[in-house]
Protein backbone atom coordinates (compact mmCIF):
# COMPACT_ATOMS: atom_id res chain seq x y z
CA UNK A 1 0.00 0.00 0.00
CA UNK A 2 3.00 2.29 0.52
CA UNK A 3 3.35 2.95 -3.36
CA UNK A 4 -0.42 3.59 -3.67
CA UNK A 5 0.45 6.19 -1.10
CA UNK A 6 3.37 7.77 -2.39
CA UNK A 7 1.28 7.78 -5.76
CA UNK A 8 -1.03 9.46 -4.26
CA UNK A 9 0.81 12.42 -2.90
CA UNK A 10 2.45 12.72 -5.82
CA UNK A 11 -0.39 13.04 -7.84
CA UNK A 12 -1.61 15.30 -5.89
CA UNK A 13 1.30 17.22 -6.04
CA UNK A 14 1.01 17.25 -9.97
CA UNK A 15 -2.58 18.20 -9.77
CA UNK A 16 -2.07 20.99 -7.35
CA UNK A 17 1.21 22.21 -9.33
CA UNK A 18 -0.89 22.46 -12.88
CA UNK A 19 -3.76 24.26 -11.00
CA UNK A 20 -1.20 26.84 -9.47
CA UNK A 21 -0.08 27.31 -13.12
CA UNK A 22 -3.36 28.01 -14.57
CA UNK A 23 -4.07 30.69 -11.78
CA UNK A 24 -0.96 32.65 -11.26
CA UNK A 25 -0.80 35.76 -12.61
CA UNK A 26 3.14 35.73 -13.04
CA UNK A 27 4.02 33.98 -16.46
CA UNK A 28 7.54 32.89 -14.61
CA UNK A 29 5.75 31.65 -11.35
CA UNK A 30 3.58 29.52 -14.37
CA UNK A 31 6.70 27.95 -15.84
CA UNK A 32 8.04 27.18 -12.44
CA UNK A 33 5.05 25.26 -11.67
CA UNK A 34 4.70 23.77 -14.68
CA UNK A 35 8.73 22.35 -13.97
CA UNK A 36 7.35 20.70 -10.33
CA UNK A 37 5.02 19.23 -12.85
CA UNK A 38 7.36 17.23 -15.23
CA UNK A 39 9.31 16.33 -11.93
CA UNK A 40 6.08 14.87 -10.49
CA UNK A 41 5.52 13.00 -14.13
CA UNK A 42 8.74 12.27 -14.35
CA UNK A 43 8.79 10.50 -10.95
CA UNK A 44 5.67 8.27 -12.53
CA UNK A 45 8.00 7.39 -15.13
CA UNK A 46 9.88 6.01 -12.67
CA UNK A 47 7.35 4.24 -10.85
CA UNK A 48 5.86 2.83 -14.28
CA UNK A 49 9.69 0.73 -15.50
CA UNK A 50 10.74 3.97 -17.95
CA UNK A 51 13.96 4.96 -16.36
CA UNK A 52 15.53 6.39 -19.86
CA UNK A 53 11.95 7.76 -20.58
CA UNK A 54 12.07 9.62 -16.92
CA UNK A 55 15.69 11.17 -17.65
CA UNK A 56 14.78 12.56 -20.94
CA UNK A 57 11.69 14.22 -19.45
CA UNK A 58 14.23 15.75 -17.00
CA UNK A 59 16.69 16.79 -19.42
CA UNK A 60 14.15 17.27 -22.34
CA UNK A 61 11.48 19.17 -20.59
CA UNK A 62 12.76 20.25 -17.15
CA UNK A 63 15.66 21.15 -18.53
CA UNK A 64 15.97 22.44 -22.13
CA UNK A 65 12.16 23.30 -23.09
CA UNK A 66 11.06 25.35 -19.70
CA UNK A 67 14.47 27.31 -20.07
CA UNK A 68 13.31 28.33 -23.32
CA UNK A 69 10.26 29.29 -21.98
CA UNK A 70 11.61 30.99 -19.10
CA UNK A 71 14.01 33.00 -21.54
CA UNK A 72 11.18 33.87 -24.00
CA UNK A 73 9.26 35.48 -21.07
CA UNK A 74 12.20 37.35 -19.82
CA UNK A 75 13.14 38.85 -23.37
CA UNK A 76 9.65 40.17 -23.56
CA UNK A 77 9.29 41.67 -20.66
CA UNK A 78 6.15 39.70 -20.55
CA UNK A 79 5.83 38.07 -16.68
CA UNK A 80 2.94 40.37 -15.77
CA UNK A 81 -0.29 38.39 -17.06
CA UNK A 82 -3.74 39.84 -16.08
CA UNK A 83 -6.06 36.81 -15.89
CA UNK A 84 -9.47 36.48 -17.14
CA UNK A 85 -10.64 39.76 -18.42
CA UNK A 86 -11.22 40.07 -22.47
CA UNK A 87 -13.82 40.21 -24.41
CA UNK A 88 -15.29 36.78 -22.87
CA UNK A 89 -16.00 37.05 -19.48
CA UNK A 90 -18.27 34.15 -19.25
CA UNK A 91 -15.62 31.84 -21.09
CA UNK A 92 -13.18 30.51 -18.02
CA UNK A 93 -16.77 29.74 -16.36
CA UNK A 94 -18.19 28.05 -18.91
CA UNK A 95 -15.19 26.52 -19.63
CA UNK A 96 -14.79 24.89 -16.08
CA UNK A 97 -18.16 23.70 -16.15
CA UNK A 98 -17.79 21.84 -19.83
CA UNK A 99 -14.36 20.26 -17.76
CA UNK A 100 -16.33 19.25 -15.22
CA UNK A 101 -18.67 17.63 -17.47
CA UNK A 102 -16.27 15.88 -18.94
CA UNK A 103 -14.55 14.79 -16.03
CA UNK A 104 -18.16 13.18 -15.29
CA UNK A 105 -19.08 11.62 -17.87
CA UNK A 106 -15.47 9.47 -17.90
CA UNK A 107 -16.47 8.72 -14.20
CA UNK A 108 -19.93 7.76 -14.99
CA UNK A 109 -18.41 5.57 -17.65
CA UNK A 110 -16.14 3.95 -15.57
CA UNK A 111 -18.24 3.42 -12.35
CA UNK A 112 -21.26 2.46 -14.74
CA UNK A 113 -18.95 -0.58 -16.03
CA UNK A 114 -18.97 0.52 -19.39
CA UNK A 115 -14.79 0.53 -20.20
CA UNK A 116 -13.09 -2.81 -20.32
CA UNK A 117 -10.06 -3.39 -18.21
CA UNK A 118 -8.59 -5.94 -19.86
CA UNK A 119 -5.44 -7.96 -17.77
CA UNK A 120 -2.82 -8.46 -20.40
CA UNK A 121 -2.06 -11.46 -21.52
CA UNK A 122 0.80 -13.19 -19.46
CA UNK A 123 3.99 -12.81 -21.50
CA UNK A 124 4.59 -16.19 -23.82
CA UNK A 125 7.66 -18.33 -23.73
CA UNK A 126 10.23 -17.99 -25.21
CA UNK A 127 12.30 -21.09 -26.96
CA UNK A 128 15.94 -21.02 -28.10
CA UNK A 129 17.75 -24.21 -29.80
CA UNK A 130 21.36 -25.22 -28.54
CA UNK A 131 23.47 -27.35 -30.95
CA UNK A 132 25.67 -29.48 -28.97
CA UNK A 133 26.12 -32.68 -30.59
CA UNK A 134 28.91 -33.53 -33.11
CA UNK A 135 27.44 -33.41 -36.26
CA UNK A 136 25.54 -31.87 -39.10
CA UNK A 137 23.35 -28.90 -39.24
CA UNK A 138 19.97 -29.71 -38.17
CA UNK A 139 16.36 -27.76 -39.48
CA UNK A 140 14.39 -27.96 -36.14
CA UNK A 141 10.45 -28.68 -36.61
CA UNK A 142 7.71 -27.75 -34.09
CA UNK A 143 4.37 -29.44 -34.41
CA UNK A 144 5.50 -30.47 -38.07
CA UNK A 145 6.15 -26.20 -38.74
CA UNK A 146 9.18 -25.21 -39.49
CA UNK A 147 11.13 -23.53 -36.37
CA UNK A 148 14.29 -23.08 -37.20
CA UNK A 149 16.69 -23.70 -40.07
CA UNK A 150 20.09 -24.52 -40.02
CA UNK A 151 21.37 -24.75 -36.70
CA UNK A 152 24.84 -25.31 -36.88
CA UNK A 153 26.75 -27.33 -34.49
CA UNK A 154 28.04 -25.32 -31.39
CA UNK A 155 26.07 -22.80 -31.73
CA UNK A 156 22.58 -21.39 -30.31
CA UNK A 157 19.79 -19.55 -31.81
CA UNK A 158 17.92 -16.50 -30.15
CA UNK A 159 15.20 -16.62 -28.54
CA UNK A 160 11.69 -16.53 -30.07
CA UNK A 161 8.33 -16.08 -28.64
CA UNK A 162 5.90 -19.12 -28.79
CA UNK A 163 2.55 -19.89 -27.67
CA UNK A 164 1.93 -22.03 -24.82
CA UNK A 165 1.53 -25.32 -25.31
CA UNK A 166 2.05 -29.06 -25.77
CA UNK A 167 4.73 -29.35 -28.55
CA UNK A 168 6.40 -32.09 -30.42
CA UNK A 169 9.83 -31.08 -31.72
CA UNK A 170 11.53 -33.09 -34.72
CA UNK A 171 14.87 -32.61 -35.63
CA UNK A 172 15.95 -33.58 -39.17
CA UNK A 173 19.60 -33.28 -41.04
CA UNK A 174 19.28 -29.15 -42.83
CA UNK A 175 17.65 -29.70 -45.72
CA UNK A 176 15.82 -32.71 -45.33
CA UNK A 177 12.06 -33.09 -46.40
CA UNK A 178 10.57 -33.85 -42.87
CA UNK A 179 7.69 -36.17 -45.49
CA UNK A 180 10.26 -38.36 -46.87
CA UNK A 181 13.47 -38.66 -44.35
CA UNK A 182 13.68 -39.97 -40.59
CA UNK A 183 13.58 -37.28 -37.95
CA UNK A 184 17.15 -37.63 -36.18
CA UNK A 185 15.51 -36.86 -32.90
CA UNK A 186 11.80 -36.86 -31.56
CA UNK A 187 10.79 -35.07 -28.53
CA UNK A 188 8.22 -33.99 -26.67
CA UNK A 189 7.86 -31.17 -24.06
CA UNK A 190 5.28 -28.45 -22.63
CA UNK A 191 5.72 -24.49 -22.46
CA UNK A 192 4.47 -22.60 -20.04
CA UNK A 193 3.59 -19.06 -20.23
CA UNK A 194 6.47 -16.75 -18.71
CA UNK A 195 9.52 -19.30 -19.19
CA UNK A 196 12.31 -19.14 -21.38
CA UNK A 197 13.47 -22.55 -22.18
CA UNK A 198 16.51 -23.80 -23.95
CA UNK A 199 16.32 -27.70 -26.23
CA UNK A 200 19.76 -28.53 -26.46
CA UNK A 201 20.73 -31.47 -28.75
CA UNK A 202 23.40 -33.49 -27.06
CA UNK A 203 25.32 -36.30 -28.58
CA UNK A 204 27.78 -38.21 -30.67
CA UNK A 205 27.78 -40.02 -33.76
CA UNK A 206 24.24 -41.02 -34.42
CA UNK A 207 22.45 -40.98 -31.34
CA UNK A 208 21.09 -37.74 -30.07
CA UNK A 209 19.25 -36.74 -26.90
CA UNK A 210 17.42 -33.66 -26.18
CA UNK A 211 17.57 -31.77 -23.03
CA UNK A 212 15.51 -29.04 -21.64
CA UNK A 213 16.96 -26.46 -19.72
CA UNK A 214 14.92 -23.14 -17.96
CA UNK A 215 16.67 -20.26 -18.30
CA UNK A 216 16.47 -17.35 -16.63
CA UNK A 217 17.38 -14.76 -19.95
CA UNK A 218 17.52 -11.58 -18.01
CA UNK A 219 20.27 -9.63 -16.79
CA UNK A 220 21.74 -10.64 -13.29
CA UNK A 221 21.84 -7.60 -10.98
CA UNK A 222 25.11 -7.24 -9.77
CA UNK A 223 28.84 -7.42 -11.36
CA UNK A 224 27.95 -11.69 -11.63
CA UNK A 225 27.46 -14.07 -14.44
CA UNK A 226 25.46 -17.33 -14.83
CA UNK A 227 27.09 -20.33 -14.97
CA UNK A 228 25.11 -23.32 -14.99
CA UNK A 229 26.46 -27.04 -16.06
CA UNK A 230 25.20 -29.27 -18.30
CA UNK A 231 26.26 -32.62 -18.85
CA UNK A 232 26.53 -34.20 -22.73
CA UNK A 233 29.11 -37.35 -22.11
CA UNK A 234 26.58 -39.91 -22.30
CA UNK A 235 29.11 -42.51 -20.67
CA UNK A 236 31.06 -40.72 -18.16
CA UNK A 237 28.48 -40.79 -15.59
CA UNK A 238 27.70 -37.54 -13.33
CA UNK A 239 29.93 -34.87 -13.17
CA UNK A 240 31.33 -31.88 -10.97
CA UNK A 241 32.44 -28.51 -12.37
CA UNK A 242 35.72 -27.73 -10.32
CA UNK A 243 37.43 -24.64 -9.91
CA UNK A 244 41.11 -26.08 -9.52
CA UNK A 245 41.92 -22.96 -7.47
CA UNK A 246 39.88 -23.13 -4.69
CA UNK A 247 41.99 -24.32 -1.95
CA UNK A 248 40.35 -27.69 -1.04
CA UNK A 249 41.41 -28.70 2.60
CA UNK A 250 38.12 -31.44 2.51
CA UNK A 251 37.43 -33.79 -0.57
CA UNK A 252 34.84 -31.52 -2.09
CA UNK A 253 35.87 -27.80 -1.49
CA UNK A 254 36.49 -26.60 -4.93
CA UNK A 255 33.24 -27.80 -6.30
CA UNK A 256 31.03 -25.49 -7.47
CA UNK A 257 28.44 -27.94 -9.59
CA UNK A 258 28.42 -31.32 -7.79
CA UNK A 259 27.22 -34.66 -9.96
CA UNK A 260 25.30 -33.60 -13.06
CA UNK A 261 24.25 -36.07 -14.56
CA UNK A 262 23.57 -36.52 -18.47
CA UNK A 263 21.06 -34.38 -19.53
CA UNK A 264 20.25 -33.12 -17.02
CA UNK A 265 20.69 -29.84 -16.17
CA UNK A 266 21.88 -28.49 -12.59
CA UNK A 267 20.52 -25.06 -10.97
CA UNK A 268 22.38 -21.67 -12.58
CA UNK A 269 25.36 -20.44 -10.25
CA UNK A 270 25.63 -16.84 -9.98
CA UNK A 271 29.41 -16.14 -10.11
CA UNK A 272 31.69 -13.19 -10.13
CA UNK A 273 32.55 -11.68 -13.85
CA UNK A 274 35.84 -12.64 -14.45
CA UNK A 275 38.17 -12.18 -17.57
CA UNK A 276 39.59 -15.45 -17.15
CA UNK A 277 38.92 -18.27 -15.25
CA UNK A 278 40.05 -21.94 -15.21
CA UNK A 279 37.77 -24.25 -14.26
CA UNK A 280 37.59 -28.34 -14.65
CA UNK A 281 35.24 -30.91 -15.14
CA UNK A 282 36.06 -33.81 -13.39
CA UNK A 283 33.96 -37.48 -12.51
CA UNK A 284 31.88 -36.95 -9.77
CA UNK A 285 32.45 -37.77 -6.44
CA UNK A 286 36.54 -38.85 -7.29
CA UNK A 287 38.92 -36.10 -6.21
CA UNK A 288 41.82 -37.47 -6.83
CA UNK A 289 40.78 -37.95 -10.26
CA UNK A 290 42.31 -36.18 -13.58
CA UNK A 291 39.75 -33.67 -14.88
CA UNK A 292 37.65 -34.89 -17.82
CA UNK A 293 38.31 -31.69 -19.67
CA UNK A 294 39.42 -28.12 -18.58
CA UNK A 295 37.99 -25.17 -19.49
CA UNK A 296 41.05 -23.04 -19.92
CA UNK A 297 40.76 -19.05 -19.29
CA UNK A 298 36.69 -18.88 -19.86
CA UNK A 299 35.78 -15.18 -20.27
CA UNK A 300 32.46 -14.46 -17.75
CA UNK A 301 31.65 -11.57 -18.57
CA UNK A 302 28.95 -9.81 -16.69
CA UNK A 303 25.38 -9.81 -17.53
CA UNK A 304 25.52 -13.37 -19.57
CA UNK A 305 24.62 -16.79 -19.46
CA UNK A 306 27.01 -19.10 -19.60
CA UNK A 307 25.88 -22.96 -19.87
CA UNK A 308 29.19 -25.36 -20.00
CA UNK A 309 28.59 -28.18 -22.06
CA UNK A 310 31.39 -31.05 -22.37
CA UNK A 311 30.73 -32.99 -24.91
CA UNK A 312 32.26 -35.56 -27.22
CA UNK A 313 33.71 -35.50 -30.29
CA UNK A 314 34.72 -37.89 -32.98
CA UNK A 315 38.49 -37.42 -33.75
CA UNK A 316 39.73 -38.19 -37.64
CA UNK A 317 41.63 -41.50 -35.95
CA UNK A 318 38.28 -43.02 -34.97
CA UNK A 319 39.06 -42.21 -31.44
CA UNK A 320 36.80 -39.73 -29.38
CA UNK A 321 37.69 -36.42 -26.92
CA UNK A 322 36.13 -34.12 -24.57
CA UNK A 323 35.71 -30.71 -26.07
CA UNK A 324 35.27 -28.13 -23.58
CA UNK A 325 31.88 -26.29 -24.91
CA UNK A 326 30.66 -23.07 -23.82
CA UNK A 327 27.25 -21.70 -24.97
CA UNK A 328 27.34 -18.05 -23.70
CA UNK A 329 24.37 -14.89 -24.23
CA UNK A 330 24.70 -11.78 -23.34
CA UNK A 331 21.29 -11.53 -20.71
CA UNK A 332 18.04 -9.96 -22.21
CA UNK A 333 17.93 -6.20 -21.47
CA UNK A 334 15.23 -5.26 -19.10
CA UNK A 335 11.45 -3.83 -19.80
CA UNK A 336 11.94 -0.19 -20.24
CA UNK A 337 16.03 0.29 -19.90
CA UNK A 338 17.62 2.04 -22.36
CA UNK A 339 19.16 -1.15 -23.96
CA UNK A 340 15.66 -2.03 -24.58
CA UNK A 341 14.43 1.48 -25.88
CA UNK A 342 17.79 1.96 -28.03
CA UNK A 343 17.14 -1.66 -29.63
CA UNK A 344 13.99 -0.92 -30.35
CA UNK A 345 14.39 2.72 -31.80
CA UNK A 346 17.17 1.31 -33.76
CA UNK A 347 14.93 -1.40 -35.42
CA UNK A 348 11.70 -1.52 -35.29
CA UNK A 349 11.20 2.39 -35.42
CA UNK A 350 14.17 3.06 -37.41
CA UNK A 351 12.16 5.28 -40.14
CA UNK A 352 9.83 7.51 -37.10
CA UNK A 353 13.66 8.14 -35.43
CA UNK A 354 14.75 9.37 -39.28
CA UNK A 355 11.69 11.28 -39.65
CA UNK A 356 11.55 12.84 -36.51
CA UNK A 357 15.42 13.82 -36.39
CA UNK A 358 13.95 15.94 -40.02
CA UNK A 359 11.92 17.46 -38.37
CA UNK A 360 14.18 19.02 -35.76
CA UNK A 361 15.97 20.15 -38.30
CA UNK A 362 13.67 21.59 -39.86
CA UNK A 363 12.25 23.36 -36.39
CA UNK A 364 15.81 24.57 -36.05
CA UNK A 365 16.14 26.16 -39.45
CA UNK A 366 12.58 27.74 -39.08
CA UNK A 367 12.62 29.49 -36.03
CA UNK A 368 15.69 31.32 -37.26
CA UNK A 369 13.67 32.21 -40.44
CA UNK A 370 10.84 33.24 -38.32
CA UNK A 371 12.86 35.40 -35.59
CA UNK A 372 15.15 36.73 -38.44
CA UNK A 373 13.60 37.64 -41.20
CA UNK A 374 14.63 40.77 -41.68
CA UNK A 375 18.08 40.06 -41.74
CA UNK A 376 16.89 37.54 -44.66
CA UNK A 377 15.42 40.40 -46.20
CA UNK A 378 18.58 42.39 -46.67
CA UNK A 379 20.77 39.36 -48.02
CA UNK A 380 18.50 39.09 -51.01
CA UNK A 381 20.19 40.24 -53.85
CA UNK A 382 19.02 43.77 -55.49
CA UNK A 383 17.53 43.77 -58.52
CA UNK A 384 19.64 44.79 -61.29
CA UNK A 385 18.83 48.34 -62.89
CA UNK A 386 19.54 48.23 -66.83
CA UNK A 387 19.98 51.39 -67.85
CA UNK A 388 18.63 51.91 -71.93
CA UNK A 389 18.40 54.45 -74.39
CA UNK A 390 16.16 56.21 -74.60
CA UNK A 391 15.36 55.30 -78.55
CA UNK A 392 16.09 51.86 -80.09
CA UNK A 393 18.91 51.86 -82.72
CA UNK A 394 15.90 51.42 -85.60
CA UNK A 395 14.01 54.35 -84.36
CA UNK A 396 17.59 56.21 -84.46
CA UNK A 397 18.66 55.49 -87.89
CA UNK A 398 14.77 56.88 -89.34
CA UNK A 399 15.41 59.40 -87.38
CA UNK A 400 19.22 60.03 -89.15
CA UNK A 401 17.92 60.06 -92.57
CA UNK A 402 15.28 62.93 -91.74
CA UNK A 403 17.88 65.15 -90.01
CA UNK A 404 20.69 63.90 -91.83
CA UNK A 405 22.82 64.93 -89.05
CA UNK A 406 24.14 61.29 -87.77
CA UNK A 407 26.37 63.17 -85.29
CA UNK A 408 23.66 64.33 -83.15
CA UNK A 409 21.69 61.38 -83.80
CA UNK A 410 24.99 58.98 -82.34
CA UNK A 411 24.99 61.64 -79.36
CA UNK A 412 21.14 60.66 -78.35
CA UNK A 413 22.20 56.88 -78.65
CA UNK A 414 24.77 57.22 -75.95
CA UNK A 415 22.89 59.31 -73.97
CA UNK A 416 21.65 56.85 -70.97
CA UNK A 417 18.41 57.15 -69.68
CA UNK A 418 17.53 58.25 -66.10
CA UNK A 419 17.72 55.45 -63.49
CA UNK A 420 14.16 53.86 -63.72
CA UNK A 421 12.27 54.11 -60.22
CA UNK A 422 13.11 51.00 -58.16
CA UNK A 423 10.21 49.54 -57.09
CA UNK A 424 9.14 48.97 -53.64
CA UNK A 425 10.01 45.51 -52.24
CA UNK A 426 6.76 43.92 -51.11
CA UNK A 427 7.08 42.22 -47.63
CA UNK B 1 10.41 -14.86 -17.10
CA UNK B 2 10.41 -11.76 -15.38
CA UNK B 3 7.49 -9.95 -14.49
CA UNK B 4 7.27 -6.30 -14.84
CA UNK B 5 6.53 -4.98 -10.96
CA UNK B 6 3.53 -3.48 -10.73
CA UNK B 7 2.69 -2.09 -7.53
CA UNK B 8 -0.15 0.78 -8.35
CA UNK B 9 -2.88 -0.29 -10.82
CA UNK B 10 -2.86 1.47 -14.44
CA UNK B 11 -6.47 2.98 -13.56
CA UNK B 12 -4.67 5.11 -11.06
CA UNK B 13 -2.35 6.32 -13.72
CA UNK B 14 -5.10 6.98 -16.21
CA UNK B 15 -7.33 9.04 -14.05
CA UNK B 16 -4.69 11.17 -13.22
CA UNK B 17 -3.37 11.65 -17.09
CA UNK B 18 -7.36 12.51 -17.75
CA UNK B 19 -7.41 15.10 -15.00
CA UNK B 20 -3.70 16.59 -16.11
CA UNK B 21 -5.20 16.48 -19.73
CA UNK B 22 -8.77 18.43 -19.00
CA UNK B 23 -6.44 21.11 -17.09
CA UNK B 24 -4.02 21.98 -19.83
CA UNK B 25 -7.08 21.81 -21.90
CA UNK B 26 -8.52 24.75 -19.58
CA UNK B 27 -5.52 26.42 -19.75
CA UNK B 28 -5.61 27.14 -23.57
CA UNK B 29 -9.34 28.04 -23.36
CA UNK B 30 -8.88 30.16 -20.40
CA UNK B 31 -5.65 31.72 -20.42
CA UNK B 32 -5.05 34.85 -22.81
CA UNK B 33 -1.26 34.33 -23.14
CA UNK B 34 0.27 32.85 -25.81
CA UNK B 35 3.29 31.81 -23.95
CA UNK B 36 0.74 30.63 -20.99
CA UNK B 37 -1.57 28.60 -23.81
CA UNK B 38 1.85 26.52 -25.46
CA UNK B 39 2.71 25.99 -21.49
CA UNK B 40 -0.95 24.51 -21.06
CA UNK B 41 -0.13 22.70 -24.34
CA UNK B 42 2.77 21.15 -22.49
CA UNK B 43 0.68 19.85 -20.00
CA UNK B 44 -1.67 17.99 -21.77
CA UNK B 45 1.02 16.08 -24.12
CA UNK B 46 2.85 15.20 -21.05
CA UNK B 47 -0.38 13.71 -19.59
CA UNK B 48 -0.86 11.71 -23.01
CA UNK B 49 2.65 11.03 -22.59
CA UNK B 50 2.25 9.46 -18.60
CA UNK B 51 -0.85 7.42 -20.45
CA UNK B 52 1.14 6.02 -23.15
CA UNK B 53 3.50 5.20 -20.65
CA UNK B 54 1.10 3.26 -18.09
CA UNK B 55 -0.70 1.25 -21.15
CA UNK B 56 3.42 0.25 -22.10
CA UNK B 57 3.86 -1.17 -18.55
CA UNK B 58 0.47 -2.55 -18.61
CA UNK B 59 0.72 -4.66 -21.95
CA UNK B 60 4.19 -5.19 -21.57
CA UNK B 61 5.62 -2.98 -24.63
CA UNK B 62 8.74 -1.12 -25.11
CA UNK B 63 7.51 0.27 -28.05
CA UNK B 64 5.01 2.83 -26.22
CA UNK B 65 8.11 4.41 -24.81
CA UNK B 66 9.80 4.94 -27.79
CA UNK B 67 6.39 6.62 -28.98
CA UNK B 68 6.78 8.81 -26.08
CA UNK B 69 10.26 9.47 -26.80
CA UNK B 70 9.41 10.75 -30.26
CA UNK B 71 6.21 12.73 -28.60
CA UNK B 72 8.98 14.29 -26.64
CA UNK B 73 10.90 15.25 -29.15
CA UNK B 74 7.55 16.40 -31.91
CA UNK B 75 7.15 19.14 -28.54
CA UNK B 76 10.57 19.52 -28.16
CA UNK B 77 10.40 21.21 -32.47
CA UNK B 78 6.89 22.68 -31.63
CA UNK B 79 8.24 24.78 -28.65
CA UNK B 80 10.90 25.77 -30.94
CA UNK B 81 8.98 27.04 -33.83
CA UNK B 82 6.15 28.72 -31.23
CA UNK B 83 8.33 30.28 -29.08
CA UNK B 84 9.91 32.02 -32.78
CA UNK B 85 6.21 32.94 -33.50
CA UNK B 86 5.67 34.46 -30.16
CA UNK B 87 8.87 36.28 -30.12
CA UNK B 88 8.15 37.58 -34.18
CA UNK B 89 4.60 38.66 -32.96
CA UNK B 90 5.48 40.57 -30.02
CA UNK B 91 7.94 42.75 -32.05
CA UNK B 92 5.49 43.70 -34.65
CA UNK B 93 2.22 44.15 -31.93
CA UNK B 94 3.91 44.72 -28.81
CA UNK B 95 1.52 42.42 -27.24
CA UNK B 96 0.81 38.59 -27.29
CA UNK B 97 -2.47 38.42 -26.08
CA UNK B 98 -4.43 36.29 -27.85
CA UNK B 99 -7.68 38.30 -28.40
CA UNK B 100 -5.64 41.08 -29.94
CA UNK B 101 -4.40 39.00 -32.48
CA UNK B 102 -7.50 38.54 -34.61
CA UNK B 103 -6.13 40.20 -37.83
CA UNK B 104 -4.52 37.90 -40.38
CA UNK B 105 -2.68 40.91 -41.67
CA UNK B 106 1.29 41.35 -40.27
Amino acid sequence: MTEVFVFLIVGAIAILSAAFMLISENAVHSALFLVLNFFCVAFFFLTLSAPFIALIQITVYAGAIMVLFLFVIMLLGAERVVPGAGPYHWLPRAAIALALVFLLTIGLAVAGGNVNFNNPPPPQPMLRLIHAADGPPFDVYLNNQLFEENVVYRQATGYRSVPAGEYAIAIYPAGADPATSAPAILGDFTLTNNSAISVAMLGAGSTYTLSRLVDNPFSTGADQARLTVLNGLPDAGPIDLVDPGLPSTTDDDDVLIASASFAEPIGTLLVEAAEARTLTIRPSGSPGASPLVTYHDLALARDTNNILIPSPERLSTGGMRVVPLVIATAALPEFGSPQAVGAELYTAYLLPFELVSVLLLTAMVGAVVLTRRDLIAEHRPRRQVVRRPLVGPQAASALATQIGDQESVEQILSEPAPPAEPTPEGT
Amino acid sequence: MEPIPVFVPTELYLALAVVLFVMGALGVVIRRSAILIFMSIELMLNAGNLAIVAFARHWGQVGGQVLVFFVMTVAAAEVAVGLALIVTIFRSRRSINVDELHQMEG
